[in-house]
């Protein structure tokens, strides 16, 4: 009787065992899943920052491009403004350079003017201190005198 | 560099025609070349006159007249006795090569000398000589050059893997270069992909540019070339009509592997045909009720806390093991499906959605007779709405990331029958997918950054940059109960991750815009 109850409680103890292993496994290959999802989400996270290192890198390629591109098209645009103020400039000389000549050719026809004025007024002094003039005012006096009086009445 | 002797049969081409394709090889920028040309008996007087002209003209020009007229097959081979170059071009004798093809052929075998094939993409011209219908190639697919002879024109094969094979086969006129091909790509340490338009194919109403019924009797001994293909390779498969000129692959498997089927759901409800159905509990019903295939377990993952009563009804729908998982309390599905590819037992296990509904019966079988190959990573059905409407006929990355073929209807063909044919594409919507659970779990699952099916186009990306990629195939059909979007939020973080990657997919270099009109849906 004695062994019989030896026995008896050696089984309950061996399958009190059995069970406590198995819960044992079963908790242990809970852990082993969960550390492999964990396994999973951190190679997804290593993989997700490769490609956004190579994302990155694509777009500061793609950016330096456009910043090259722009670099570029300011440059061409520095290029052409500074020629077309060149042009401006050169423009600018050419008509100051026709304005002088204008000028010399206006002071040119000025003194031109003074002396055709000039040799005009010596030409009407001459005129009148000639005799024939002298004559023909003296001949006209009375017609002067008269013109005059009518303008009076 | 290497040299070439380009081949081409002659009997009675259009005048203008043939003189335009002896201006093409005669304006090549590359001068190290040899013409083949074989006269088949041509009646047409002027031919052989023409032709004795030109190879006195140029000694780089070789002519064979055939005493009797004997056929493509035969001509092509008497132009390849006379051929001393290592490789092999070959040229219709109406059709015109790009100024540029041999140079840049020549480079593509330069920086791969073991290259035995080199193909390019292609245009036709009209017999006016306007180009139109231009055909972006993708790289290398040899699923697809199995449906359909895609790699055509232009194709550079070397000589001696040629000589090796036997050469042109008599039996097979008409599809006489598709036979050829298929037989050197069993033996070719490299082929290469010229991502150029080389090749102007000139549609007379007689050649199958013009249309692919102009020569029925091309089209089958199309079949035969690939059942004969399949049969070399050791692979048994039916083989029957897809379409005009397009075959259809059906595989047989020789063993049934344990398949685990991964299901995550949260059990939400929705209106199916004006019923209130939970939608995993329609899913697992359907996949009772029609899949055939009989070795595989369930692995279902819940949300914790779910209504017990139905998970466990769930079980006696089906005759297979089940395994429930619950999941954590954030039900995120991704996490979800990672908690079922970490139980599966197979090596290939498929992601069910639940969202789907299985509709044809040899829907397993016929996933599972695309696996084994190398760099396949995954392999899908097509999905369809419930209007019959396509969902997602692979995952296209050009110009952006997309569903191929979203909004057509499932039985059209698509852009050059690409919808019709089984093919290797970037990657596969996992609404429905046979995926090889290490290839996923070695880039990390599913991402917990997406909660919506931008979580297919990161999988997909990232198996991409592992150098792998995933077939679909049309021989299947799944429904799928649900629009597919993806909100704005998450095109911000896929092209956070992935932009760089945009417009690089090789198996969709066509424009995609045209091919799908609504793109990604949001």
């Amino acid at each position: 009787m004695l062994v019989s109850n030896d026995h008896s409680s050696e089984v309950v103890q061996r399958d009190e065992s059995t069970i406590r292993l198995q819960l044992q496994l079963q908790q242990a290959l809970h852990e082993c899943a969960e550390f492999e999802l964990q396994v999973l989400n951190s190679r997804d996270h290593a993989l997700g920052q490769a490609a956004e290192i190579g994302a990155l890198r694509f777009r500061i390629v793609k950016q330096a491009a456009t910043y090259e591109q722009r670099l570029n098209d300011q440059s061409t645009h520095i290029t052409n403004h500074l020629a077309h103020i060149s042009r401006l400039e050169s423009a600018h000389a050419e008509a100051n350079q026709r304005a002088n000549v204008l000028e010399a050719q206006r002071q040119e026809l000025i003194a031109l003017r003074s002396s055709v004025l000039e040799a005009q007024r010596q030409e009407l002094i001459a005129l009148r201190s000639s005799t024939t003039w002298k004559i023909g005012r003296f001949f006209m006096l009375p017609v002067r005198v008269l013109k005059r009086l009518t303008r009076r009445s | 560099m290497p040299t070439f002797s380009i081949i081409t049969p002659v009997f009675n081409p259009p005048r203008d025609a043939f003189e335009s394709c002896v201006a093409s090889v005669l304006n090549q920028s590359m001068t190290d070349w040899e013409w083949c040309l074989a006269n088949d008996a041509s009646s047409h007087e002027w031919v052989s006159d023409r032709l004795s002209e030109l190879q006195l003209a140029d000694s780089r020009i070789r002519v064979m007249n055939r005493p009797s007229n004997g056929g493509i097959v035969a001509a092509s081979n008497d132009a390849i006795s006379i051929a001393q170059g290592d490789f092999l071009v070959l040229l219709d004798n109406d059709d015109e090569l790009h100024q540029d093809a041999l140079l840049l052929v020549a480079e593509a075998i330069e920086k791969e000398p073991h290259t035995d094939y080199v193909y390019s993409d292609e245009d036709k011209l009209t017999p006016e000589g306007v180009r139109f219908d231009g055909f972006a190639k993708p790289t290398w697919s040899p699923e697809r050059l199995l449906a359909q002879n895609y790699t055509s024109h232009l194709s550079v094969l070397r000589r001696s893997l040629v000589d090796s094979v036997g050469r042109f086969r008599s039996g097979f006129d008409g599809s006489q270069d598709y036979d050829l091909v298929l037989r050197v790509v069993e033996r070719a340490r490299h082929i290469a992909h010229v991502p150029h338009v080389l090749y102007h194919w000139r549609t007379l109403p007689t050649s199958t540019a013009s249309s692919a019924s102009a020569k029925p009797y091309a089209f089958l001994a199309a079949l035969k070339a690939v059942r004969g293909h399949l049969e070399r390779c050791g692979t048994s498969a039916e083989v029957t009509e897809a379409g005009p000129s397009l075959a259809r692959v059906r595989r047989s498997i020789s063993h049934h592997p344990l398949v685990s089927i991964v299901i995550a759901t949260d059990l939400r409800s929705r209106r199916i045909f004006g019923v209130d159905t939970v939608l995993a509990t329609n899913l697992i019903a359907s996949l009772s009720k029609v899949t055939t295939y009989n070795n595989y377990e369930v692995v279902l993952v819940v949300p914790p806390q779910s209504d017990e009563t139905l998970i466990s009804k769930m079980p006696s729908i089906l005759e297979q093991p089940v395994q429930v998982l619950h999941g954590d309390d954030t039900v995120d599905l991704g996490q979800y499906l990672n908690i079922g590819l970490i139980a599966a037992r197979s090596r290939h296990a498929v992601l069910l959605d639940q969202h789907c509904e299985l509709i044809d019966g040899d829907w397993l079988a016929t996933l599972l007779g695309y696996i084994g190959r190398d760099s396949v990573a995954a392999v899908a059905p097509l999905l369809v709405d419930e209007f019959g409407s396509l969902l997602s006929a692979g995952i296209g990355f050009s110009p952006e990331p997309h569903n191929i073929g979203f909004g057509r209807h499932h039985s059209d063909l698509g852009p050059v029958g690409m919808l019709a044919i089984a093919r290797e594409c970037y990657g596969v919507s996992t609404r429905c997918a046979l995926v090889d659970v290490e290839a996923v779990k070695s880039v990390g699952g599913f991402s917990p950054a997406f909660s919506t099916i931008a979580r297919d186009f990161d999988l997909a990306a990232k198996l991409h940059s592992k150098g792998l990629h995933a077939i679909v195939t049309p021989l299947s059909h799944v429904r799928v109960f649900d629009s597919m979007s993806i909100g704005d939020r998450e095109l911000d973080v896929l092209s956070h991750r992935w932009q760089h990657q945009y417009g690089h997919d090789p198996y969709t270099r066509i424009d995609t815009r045209v091919l799908s009109p609504a793109l990604v849906s949001s």
